[in-house]
């Protein structure tokens, strides 16, 4: 349903995404992890078509660009960006008409929706006098009213009460079990453990892997969180990205990660608290190189002694 | 479309459903029918037939003339820098990610554009009469006005958008694109300096610099007043010629976003708020680059150099000198510009006669008044938004005080610039600059106090058109009451010696700051709650 290909896109000077690559099949739910600043919510506006960029992207086999890949997108955006002078009812009204879709069902698929999301109430009020959250499950029915095939959630949960959180993965699962990919870009790793699928993980504009979950095994497959910060902290910008998705093989880090990690004590801590210090990769996964940390680290030490002196 | 249409048409409807209960929004639309009713009775009585001033058609077609090239240059060079007019970020998240085509976007923006220009036009319609009564014009010169101004106005709005999104994959032609128009406001400016300062007659000067032809080839308002004149004078084939230009120019624009669709919607998401582009590369920006850009920019040394309510100053004197040049901004520098006509026009008045103390006093007042759209009071707001000033330990006065105090900074280099600028133009007593500047800084002290008097008066709130009309009431009372002290005080410092006046300045600059504490010292009660 989505493939990305080699996505690069850069500000000025300033590159956001390099050689993004990142798949989903109809029915599958990815998730977009990466700290703040790693190129999610960019690699999402590139998705949707928002941004230009070098490289390819294709929904439902037509460019993302394309008013066909359009009809088939559901979008919830990081912040909800609502006409302030409109009403809920409106907004709806609005998707219903530039999406052309068939009122009667709009109409029953919007009941519905509201219910789960306890907005009943709330139909003809202004935009600009919901709370924040209200606008969001508002920004999250009107992604969902004209049943998309492929939905983009960049970080949904913010904003939302514990409820609506509830209500929002269960329909994710529902959604995905009736053929709808879902891209899901967040940092909040707990609002979406147990319901994922495929993960990228990304930092500084690469992705730096792909784990499928069912491939998962040993300790990796519990926590997501676990690989997140196994990854990312220990992240090189030198280190290559993966044209091709890698997958978890082995559950020990291996000695010469380790090693390579340039701060033993870190990962003797790290092993203490029962979580490993890297993740082991692919045959074809380059090593990461931790040279940067290893001169880094030092270099401040220094400076913090001379602050002493 | 129909879905652009619903929600501008629904839009509307909520609008208007929420003004009409506001009771200030009847009593707009009182004053408004009141003067339309008073227009219609002028039309059918014929009571407001005045006489036809001397030679009316060259002081009317300089006027238009004028109205034109600084509406072209004004619309022009925001809608390049800026063009976030066209489009709000929840057209981004609701418009470009449906399926609807792109050129019906573009429409529907241009369209919402289009209503400022209504309600430009709907200005204008109201001073037919007077253009009519005045200047003893036909309908049908009053008709070649209004379609001048519609071509004007629509062109504009059309090429801003156009150039804002073809020059967007090349910042550099956008670039190219401001220079030259700023190339070209300064050389008309130098112009109309040159013709202030030859002629000994201001009016007389000005007027004649813009009936000259050549300004007709300066684009979109040098053609818009050239239709005018050309169909006025009954040159057709010249009037067909720049109307010509005027309407396909823009359709070039059209031509060149229709052609390059695939960067349009990146131009408009950079457009929107250059906000959007901006906030993009922040987000994306490592903390180490911009901490990098922001020491390149230069550290003030302010921030953390002082503790207490003096840090509201020294942040808001640090961010306006990482982002302006010597904490002054394009309005001052726009103000700077305007007192070097100022000082032309005294010297043309000093020439023809005219006392140094008077052309000191309508100096000061002119500069005075200009500076209150200068003042960016939309930062002074923007700290009464944030909890920072609300839960910082302090007296409200003296946390009202600091945080306008930034403002003040300015206003005391801009002024002390300007003065020097007048002063050496209109050849006027030195001791000007120093009393001169005094006042002009005590003026923004009492500006930025009237506008929390404002605040005060009808929340924070309300538009910032509603403030700043009741700020400038409040600042024009004050000045009415030092104008009456000041005279009286002027001429007997005048009587002691011609030297001595600018001292009247001092005393009125000492009023100024006198009232600007009372209104601090009222106004600090919105520091109680944060609405």
């Amino acid at each position: 349903m989505l493939r990305v290909n080699k996505v690069t896109k850069r500000f000025g000077k300033k590159v956001a995404n390099e050689n993004v690559s990142l798949s989903l099949n109809p029915g599958e739910i990815g998730i977009l992890l990466g700290p703040n600043g790693a190129g999610k919510s960019t690699a999402i506006k590139c998705i949707l078509g928002l941004l230009r960029f070098e490289g390819e992207v294709t929904i439902g086999g037509h460019p993302a660009q394309s008013a066909e890949a359009k009809a088939l997108l559901g979008y919830v955006p990081e912040f909800p960006c609502l006409y302030e002078m409109l009403t809920v009812k409106e907004h709806f009204e609005f998707i219903i008409r530039a999406y052309n879709l068939n009122r009667q069902k709009a109409t029953n698929l919007v009941a519905d929706l509201m219910d789960r999301f306890r907005l009943t109430d709330m139909m003809d009020t202004l935009c600009k006098d919901l709370s924040k959250g209200m606008q969001q499950k508002v920004s999250i029915i009107c992604a969902l009213l004209p049943q998309p095939k492929l939905l983009l959630l960049d970080e949904p949960m913010l904003g939302l009460d514990p409820h609506a959180i509830k209500e929002l993965r269960l329909l994710v699962t529902e959604l995905a079990e009736e053929g709808v990919a879902i891209l899901i870009s967040t940092h909040m790793i707990a609002t979406v453990e147990g319901i994922w699928e495929k993960a990228y993980i990304m930092n500084k504009g690469h992705v730096i892997s792909c784990h499928r979950k069912n491939e998962m095994v040993g300790v990796w497959a519990d926590s997501l969180e676990r690989i997140f910060f196994a990854e990312t902290e220990s992240y090189d910008p030198s280190w290559q990205m993966h044209s091709e998705p890698i997958y978890m093989e082995e559950q020990a880090p291996s000695g010469k990660n380790q090693k390579n990690t340039g701060n033993k004590k870190q990962n003797a801590s790290k092993a203490k608290a029962g979580s490993p210090a890297q993740p082991s990769h692919g045959a074809n996964t380059p090593q990461p190189h931790s040279e940067a940390h290893a001169v880094t680290r030092p270099k401040t030490q220094k400076k913090k002694s001379k602050k002493k002196k | 479309m129909g879905a652009c249409w619903y929600i501008v048409r629904k839009q509307w409807k909520n609008i208007l459903k929420e003004k009409i209960k506001r009771p200030h929004f009847w009593l707009w639309v009182l004053v408004i029918c009141a003067y339309f009713a008073l227009y219609i009775y002028q039309e059918i009585s014929h009571t407001g037939i005045t006489d036809v001033i001397d030679d009316p058609l060259p002081v009317y077609k300089g006027g238009v003339t004028l109205v034109f090239l600084f509406t072209a240059f004004l619309g022009l060079g925001v809608g390049l820098k800026r063009g976030n007019t066209f489009f709000r970020p929840c057209d981004v998240t609701h418009l470009f990610v449906s399926p609807i085509h792109a050129d019906k976007i573009l429409l529907y923006g241009l369209f919402r554009k289009c209503v400022g220009v209504f309600l430009a036009t709907l200005l204008l319609l109201s001073q037919l009469t007077n253009l009519r009564f005045y200047f003893g014009l036909g309908w049908k010169q009053l008709l070649l006005l209004m379609c001048a101004w519609l071509m004007l106005s629509i062109s504009l709005t059309v090429l801003s958008l156009g150039v804002y999104s073809v020059t967007a994959t090349h910042p550099w032609i956008r670039k190219l694109v401001l220079f030259f128009l700023y190339a070209l406001s300064s050389m008309i400016i130098i112009g109309i300096v040159m013709s202030l300062w030859k002629s000994g007659k201001p009016v007389t000067a000005l007027l004649s610099f813009f009936n000259k032809p050549y300004l007709r080839i300066v684009p979109l308002g040098g053609w818009a007043s050239g239709f005018l004149v050309c169909a006025m004078e009954g040159e057709y084939y010249q009037a067909a010629v720049y109307a010509g230009l005027l309407v396909l120019l823009p359709l070039i624009g059209l031509v060149l976003v229709y052609q390059d669709r695939s960067a349009y919607y990146e131009d408009v998401l950079t457009s929107i708020g250059h906000t959007y582009g901006n906030v993009e590369e922040e987000r994306t920006a490592t903390t180490a680059d911009v901490r990098k850009r922001n020491t390149k920019r230069g550290s003030s040394r302010l921030v953390g150099k002082k503790s207490g309510e003096v840090a509201l100053m020294q942040r808001q004197l640090t961010e306006q000198k990482r982002s302006l040049i010597l904490i002054l901004d394009k309005n001052s520098l726009g103000l700077i510009s305007f007192s070097v006509i100022v000082g032309a026009i005294l010297h043309s008045l000093m020439r023809k006669g005219m006392y140094p103390v008077i052309m000191q006093i309508i100096g000061l007042a002119v500069l005075c008044y200009a500076m209150l759209f200068a003042i960016p009071m939309g930062r002074f707001v923007e700290e009464l938004k944030k909890p920072f000033i609300f839960l910082m330990p302090g007296t409200p006065v003296r946390k009202l005080f600091y945080a306008s105090s930034a403002s003040v900074a300015k206003a005391f280099l801009e002024g002390l610039l300007s003065m020097m600028i007048i002063t050496f133009f209109a050849n006027l007593n030195p001791l000007f600059i120093l009393c001169g500047t005094a006042f002009y800084t005590s003026a923004a002290l009492l500006f930025c106090a009237a506008y929390l008097a404002s605040i005060r008066v009808i929340g924070l709130t309300n538009s910032k058109y509603s403030h700043t009309v009741l700020s400038f009431a409040i600042l024009s009372a004050v000045f009415l009451f030092e104008i009456s002290v000041g005279v009286r005080l002027g001429t007997r410092l005048y009587a002691v010696s011609e030297f001595m006046f600018p001292l009247v300045f001092v005393v009125m600059a000492a009023f100024n700051t006198l009232f600007s504490l009372v209104f601090f010292y009222s106004a600090r009660s919105i520091l109680q709650y944060r609405d």
